[in-house]
């Protein structure tokens, strides 16, 4: 082969890879949605300043691998604006390889326990990163705290869990 | 060089490829909205009204009044709040008055003891020498007995409970202010829960109870009383306990909800300058009371 046509060759090839891996990129970069992810205890519809309150949310691992979990929780104030340190978080995932026993309590019989810290990483936003053992059945739970003068308002919580791997 | 270039487009190739593989995400999101009540209230009112006490306030040298009676409760179903009461004068002249918050305790039949749980300093047994408040018994006749003083100690390396000291009464009189003091040998009675009173445990909480301790109150321990000036002496000098705890509800029949009623006291000194006085009384959250809570003032 020609000098020529090998740059030619290397050319369409570079070519190639990158309109595949772009559209690669694109494909791997829009987050896919956490199977069986929903909501299994809610918080209160009324809570009280002061008090604890927990929310569990379950999900199933897609890939028997170790992941990166993400969890962020951002509290939005409807009529006044939030101050930091208002409300505290932590957090635990309690993991099993095969569906956990409906009817026992989650806390019970798992395979894997996990206390996760939360740092308030912006006025109201709370985040906990780390590397998680990868079983296929996931329940993590919430404790969410405030403090006793919070101002009486309607709070929105949205509960974001990404996995990365 | 061409082969060079190839060998190199090749290796960035397969970086981007990797790199995005590494990329793979997935994700759930789930908001929810919630309404959040007020935990402790004054005169039952929410949020803004209920935050301080106004009161305009007219007394001669040398005299005491008070103010309307309030109550302050606590809705949080399983925590009690920590609170002060800090009084601010924003008009008229500062000097020669005092301003103290009253505290009223009701001892009623079939109901468990009416406490005042006051936040002690950091503290421990060895170092402590009294605790000392001023009452005055308003109704109960049949009953002129001072409050006692419950003490709670803990391990200061586990937190667990240790003991619960308990003072005896004073006789008192009908419609008089008295100071009542208690020193370590008027402490008498321990109530042992997890061990006996080692020197280094730390108070836990310093309650002040009227009537018989015993149990529920029964016929003829019924008074009400009033209590202000709460003070420790540990190893220095003395110290006003100005925090205190607002009781979260009892579902237990006998225990009463322990709404904290009071009124503020201003003591005008004998060279006070005449004239009216606008005092403004915050209610001051300090935080959720739990095992081994100590406050440093």
């Amino acid at each position: 082969m020609h000098r020529r046509q090998l740059f030619t060759f290397a050319l369409v090839l570079l070519l190639a890879l990158t309109i595949c891996q772009v559209s690669a990129w694109s494909t791997h970069r829009k987050p896919k949605h956490l199977p069986g992810f929903h909501l299994v205890k809610k918080l209160p519809k009324t809570m009280v300043a002061g008090s604890t309150y927990e929310m569990t949310v379950r999900f199933r691992n897609p890939k028997r691998e170790t992941f990166r979990m993400d969890v962020t929780l951002e509290v939005t104030e409807e009529q006044f604006d939030m101050g930091s340190d208002e409300f505290f978080v932590t957090g635990t995932l309690y993991a099993w390889e095969t569906p956990p026993p409906k009817h026992r309590h989650h806390t019970r019989h798992q395979e894997y326990c996990d206390d996760l810290t939360f740092e308030e990483v912006n006025v109201g936003v709370f985040n906990s990163t780390g590397l998680v053992r990868g079983k296929t059945h996931n329940h993590l739970t919430l404790r969410i705290s405030s403090v006793p003068n919070l101002i009486p308002d309607t709070y929105t919580f949205t509960l974001t869990v990404t996995l990365q791997y | 060089m061409n082969k060079k270039m190839l060998i190199a487009v090749l290796a960035i190739a397969l970086l981007v490829g990797t790199a995005s593989a590494a990329l793979l995400t997935y994700f759930g999101r789930i908001t929810t909205t919630v309404m959040v009540s007020q935990s402790v209230k004054l005169d039952g009112l929410g949020y803004p009204d209920s935050m301080n006490v106004l009161d305009e306030v007219s007394g001669v040298a040398g005299s005491q009044i008070h103010g309307d009676l309030h109550w302050l409760t606590n809705a949080n179903p399983d925590t009690d709040a920590i609170v002060s009461l800090d009084s601010t004068i924003i008009s008229g002249d500062s000097d020669g008055l005092t301003i103290v918050p009253k505290f009223r305790l009701d001892a009623v039949v079939d109901q468990d003891n009416d406490d005042l749980f006051v936040i002690p300093p950091t503290t421990i047994w060895n170092d402590f020498v009294s605790v000392s408040f001023d009452c005055l018994v308003e109704t109960g006749s049949a009953y002129l007995k001072s409050p006692h003083v419950n003490i709670a100690l803990r391990n200061p390396d586990t937190g667990e409970a240790t003991c619960l000291i308990v003072s005896f009464e004073y006789d008192v009189s009908l419609g008089v202010w008295q100071t009542i003091t208690f020193t370590k040998a008027d402490l008498g009675s321990v109530t042992p829960i997890f061990g006996s009173i080692v020197p280094t445990d730390m108070f836990n909480s310093v309650s002040i109870e009227i009537a018989d301790g015993a149990g529920v109150i029964t016929a003829g321990q019924e008074q009400t009383v009033w209590v202000k000036n709460p003070t420790i002496r540990a190893g220095s000098g003395p110290i006003l306990m100005t925090w205190f705890r607002v009781p979260h509800p009892y579902t237990d029949d006998n225990i009463p909800a322990r709404t904290v009623h009071f009124v503020m006291g201003y003591d005008f000194a004998m060279n006070a300058v005449a004239g009216e006085r606008t005092v403004r009384t915050e209610v001051t959250y300090q935080g959720i009371y739990t095992q081994g809570f100590t406050w440093t003032p």
